[in-house]
């Protein structure tokens, strides 16, 4: 609602910085029955169950509509076929000349041309028909001219015909022809993808793979120019065949055009295989995908050498170093064990030497000890004898130092206590 | 399966039906006998038994078994019904507690109770419905007047259902009419109406009237009242005793208390009351008054309205007295819708006038057929919906909102108060608006709400009631001074909004500012501006 009302400037006191200010509540609402019918108690009921905002309804109501039209939209109509002016010079056109007018164009399909589907022909048949047809012309007054509608019958047999409508598509002058320019500036993908799009459709196997983009894989775009390569392709130029096999009466001159057509057809497809060829090896030399994947391929292969190269110079590199570690090992070994040799010698001849000297000392300790006889005996030197013998016995079968420095602690304490010479006696007896 | 509802509208001396055509208009349906109008009468005679049309044609032969007027009686006990039985009126009995009529039905004595009735008159309603769509009828809105209560609502329902007849919804008699007038119904998106109406629905026995304001399109009924000797019968009365007066005079049989005489005159009164609403003129005939006397004459217009002048302020004394409950004034009624046959009478409207001197008045829909309109327009709006989910939009937690007491406005220039959300709004509300700036070149705008009062009403003057009306003329005079609209002043200050930065450079009044006003139940207030060409906004709302 637009109100015949002015919003003024804020007043005098209003402080800059703050953009509202609420000052009481309304008067306390009450309650009140609403009457349960119309449409706009219907909103406010679903509102209030789908506990929605306004703003929320609405927009959930919008969706509901649209949806509920698109719904309905499928409903035909013929916007698809576009409203496109006749050229005056073509509605003169001679009948017989058919072949050589635009077939698309004459049923106002130049929009969609290949791409129009059986339906959309059919539909822009009768919408030309219904305008041209000579009866509806002659009632309003005009001559009685069916030259266009001679011609929109032949474009609609022409296009109804599965075999003559793809000899029509495949010299289709409309549509380009045209290799692209090698040199060319500009994106890789617009430019080719359209000439891509336009060559599918030649193509006996569907669906044909298209250009992509910079984010297909490899092998998509490797399964592209494979195919690509091996294009199969149901282009013919029966279409310009010079003259009609038919109406000749002669056997030979029949043969002889239709020899010559053959020729002409078999050099258009030739050529024909080698433009597609071209546009082929255009695009691969040209792709930046390839570019990126033989450069991708490079490093990993170099990649590779290198870890390799790495490899090996590490290995030598340990292979040196080991050989280095065992010689000083080896060396170590052969100076701790000449170390341990010299060790062990001055060792037992320590052992030697101390043993010598117990022995001394155990037979100091028989001298000063009346040769260990029973005291009160005198040592006779057959006495001495025997007994020194006794103790080289004892000696000799005490083996080691630790025998010999028992043996002495034993003799030792038997001298102090006096009994020495029985344990003298006791212990020749034990140890030899 | 294609879903056919359609509206009947039950009334107490007339039903109808209508269903929507597939020219998006409401067709009210005729029966079998060619009336769009199905008596609601129910009649036994012999071994057969009658509805609508044909049962009013043998009323007069057989009144001891023709039912009628038992709409009144639907959900009520026997107690609370005066009985009046006579020679004209079949016996009623009380069976468990209900009301019955006792018929005369193939040599046999007969009880049914009054929804027994209802149900065979509804069932010969939705057959006359099937037979003229040729499609079944898979559901039906009926209308009830305001002062049905629940009970009376749950046995009508009931009563239809044993009809056959699936019962969408049940609504309110002036709501109906409201909405075959399209009151206040927006366009489905798009503006608000803010509007409030007076109801006037006189049918045959009750004279309904009833104060109805649409806020937003949603309907809330602020005052209602209704008089029961008010109404169309009442009107035919007073013809009768003119006719009867005449009879006297030419004949000298007197026939008050021969109540066969005076069901005679009636039956040709209630044709001359229709045409008197016509041409200034009607000629009234009976044959066999009484005595076999017959009764040739015609009646002026003016002397019926100046017999029916008690009745006529009566009237205008109802609708006075409710302005005065839901204290309104008269300028404060937007649309005065007339429903029934009895607000044709040309004086009835013109009395009207006393009160409403410029109000529009909405009478183009066949005023006896506005309510089924009315239905017939509900039902096509919820046809699509589940039964369960009809019932769910009525029950009170929908249908029981806050609505707000003060109306919430702006105040413009010269401190005059604007109204934006008026009082009786149901809650949650939503209001936009486009605001011009008032200056050239000014950034920023100022907005502020208030919440207004109705200024007090001007000092009714004491209206000298003039029993004897004479000419129109002197009438006239009478009508100096139209109601004024009701004004309002500014009370409470409730928020101020400020939106700055607009484009620099734009004259007074270029730039377009949308301010959405927004109250929810609990009464919290949002305010959004907006300026529409930069978008630039801004967004308050209360604590």
């Amino acid at each position: 609602m637009v109100m015949d009302f002015l919003l003024p400037s804020p007043p005098k006191s209003w402080s800059a910085d703050k953009t509202s200010a609420f000052h009481a509540k309304i008067t306390a609402p009450v309650n009140a029955s609403i009457q349960p019918a119309g449409r706009h108690f219907l909103a406010h009921a679903r509102r209030h169950i789908h506990s929605r905002t306004f703003s929320e309804d609405e927009k959930a109501t919008n969706e509901a509509e649209a949806a509920a039209k698109a719904a309905n939209g499928t409903a035909q109509d013929d916007s698809d076929l576009g409203d496109e002016p006749e050229d005056p010079a073509m509605l003169r056109r001679d009948p017989k000349d058919w072949k050589d007018q635009d077939q698309y164009a004459v049923l106002g399909l130049s929009a969609l041309r290949y791409k129009a589907t059986e339906d959309q022909i059919r539909r822009a048949h009768r919408r030309k028909v219904l305008r041209h047809h000579p009866d509806k012309k002659a009632a309003s007054g005009g001559l009685h001219d069916d030259g266009f509608f001679k011609c929109i019958q032949k474009a609609f047999e022409t296009l109804m015909d599965p075999v003559k409508r793809r000899q029509w598509d495949s010299v289709d002058p409309a549509v380009s022809d045209s290799v692209p320019n090698a040199k060319s500036k500009g994106d890789f993908y617009k430019l080719y993808a359209p000439v891509f799009l336009r060559e599918s459709r030649f193509s006996n196997t569907q669906p044909v793979p298209q250009l992509g983009n910079a984010e297909s894989s490899q092998e998509e775009v490797e399964s592209f120019y494979d195919f690509w390569y091996k294009f199969d392709s149901w282009r013919t130029f029966e279409w310009m065949d010079k003259e009609d096999g038919e109406g000749h009466d002669s056997r030979d001159d029949k043969r002889y055009f239709e020899k010559k057509n053959k020729a002409e057809r078999a050099k258009l497809k030739k050529e024909d295989n080698q433009r597609l060829r071209e546009i082929v090896d255009l695009a691969l030399s040209i792709d930046p995908r390839i570019k990126i994947f033989k450069e991708q391929a490079n490093k990993q292969r170099n990649a590779k050498k290198r870890e390799k190269e790495e490899a090996e110079k590490k290995a030598a590199e340990e292979a040196a170093a080991a050989a280095i570690a065992a010689e000083a090992a080896a060396k170590a070994a052969e100076e701790s064990e000449k170390a341990a040799r010299e060790d062990g010698k001055k060792n037992k001849e320590l052992l030697k030497r101390a043993v010598r000297k117990e022995k001394k000392n155990l037979k100091a300790l028989i001298k000063d000890n009346n040769y260990f006889l029973p005291a009160g005996q005198t040592p006779g030197p057959v006495e001495v004898e025997k007994q020194l013998e006794l103790l080289d016995a004892l000696l000799d079968g005490a083996k080691g130092l630790d025998q010999l420095e028992a043996v002495r602690k034993t003799l030792e304490d038997g001298v102090k206590s006096g009994n020495i010479a029985e344990i003298f006696k006791a212990e020749v007896a034990k140890r030899s | 399966m294609e879903s056919v509802v359609i509206g009947i509208n039950f009334g107490s001396t007339n039903s109808s039906i209508a269903v929507l055509a597939p020219n998006g208009h409401f067709n009210v349906i005729a029966n079998a006998d060619g009336e769009r109008m199905i008596p609601s009468v129910v009649g036994f005679s012999g071994d057969e038994e009658f509805s609508g049309t044909q049962a009013l044609q043998q009323a007069v032969r057989n009144p001891k078994n023709t039912l009628e007027g038992f709409r009144k009686l639907i959900g009520k006990k026997f107690e609370e019904v005066k009985v009046s039985s006579d020679v004209t009126h079949p016996d009623m009995v009380s069976k468990d507690g209900v009301p019955a009529y006792k018929v005369n039905f193939k040599d046999q004595e007969h009880i049914f109770t009054v929804p027994e009735v209802v149900t065979k008159l509804l069932q010969h309603v939705h057959e006359e419905a099937e037979a003229y769509l040729g499609a079944k009828v898979t559901g039906a809105v009926l209308a009830v007047p305001t002062y049905f209560t629940e009970h009376q609502r749950e046995v009508l329902s009931q009563s239809a259902a044993a009809a056959g007849i699936n019962v969408l919804q049940i609504i309110q008699e002036p709501v109906a009419a409201a909405l075959a007038y399209n009151f206040g119904q927006a366009p489905v998106k798009g503006d608000a109406q803010d509007k409030t109406a007076l109801i006037l629905d006189m049918g045959a026995s009750s004279f309904d009237v009833t104060v109805l304001s649409a806020r937003s399109g949603i309907y809330t009924i602020l005052e209602t009242a209704h008089d029961e000797a008010l109404g169309g019968a009442a009107f035919t009365e007073q013809l009768v005793q003119l006719v009867a007066q005449e009879f006297k005079k030419k004949t000298k049989v007197d026939v008050i208390g021969n109540k066969r005489a005076l069901l005679k005159i009636a039956t040709a009164a209630e044709i001359t009351k229709k045409q008197l609403s016509r041409s200034p003129m009607a000629p009234c005939s009976v044959e066999s008054v009484a005595e076999g006397l017959d009764y040739h004459g015609s009646i002026n217009r003016l002397r019926f309205e100046l017999a029916s002048t008690k009745l006529f302020a009566k009237c205008n004394e109802l609708i006075e007295h409710i302005l005065e409950k839901a204290e309104l004034t008269a300028g404060a009624i937007d649309e005065i819708i007339l429903v029934g046959g009895a607000t044709r009478m040309p004086k009835f409207q013109s009395r009207l006038r006393d009160i409403f001197p410029e109000t529009t008045m909405r009478l183009e829909q066949e005023s006896d057929e506005a309510i089924t309109v009315g239905c017939a327009a509900q039902a096509s709006l919820i046809a699509g919906f589940d039964k369960e989910d009809i019932v769910a939009s009525t029950k009170e937690n929908i249908t029981v909102t806050p609505h707000t007491v003060k109306p919430i406005g702006v105040v413009g220039s010269n401190d005059e108060f604007i109204t934006i959300i008026p009082n009786h709004t149901p809650l949650p509300a939503k209001r936009v608006f486009e605001f011009g700036q008032a200056a050239a070149g000014q950034q920023e705008v100022y907005f502020a709400l208030y919440e207004g009062e109705q200024d007090p009403l001007p000092p009714k003057k004491e209206k000298v009631e003039k029993v004897d009306i004479g000419s129109d003329d002197e009438e006239e005079e009478e009508e100096d001074e139209l109601p004024a609209k009701p004004t309002f002043h500014k009370t409470t200050l409730l928020a101020e909004v400020v939106l700055k930065e607009l484009p620099a450079g734009a004259k007074a009044g270029e730039l377009k500012i949308e301010a959405t006003v927004q109250v929810d139940v609990t009464g919290k207030t949002t305010i959004t501006l907006r300026e529409k060409k930069s978008g630039k906004q801004v967004r308050a709302e209360s604590a």
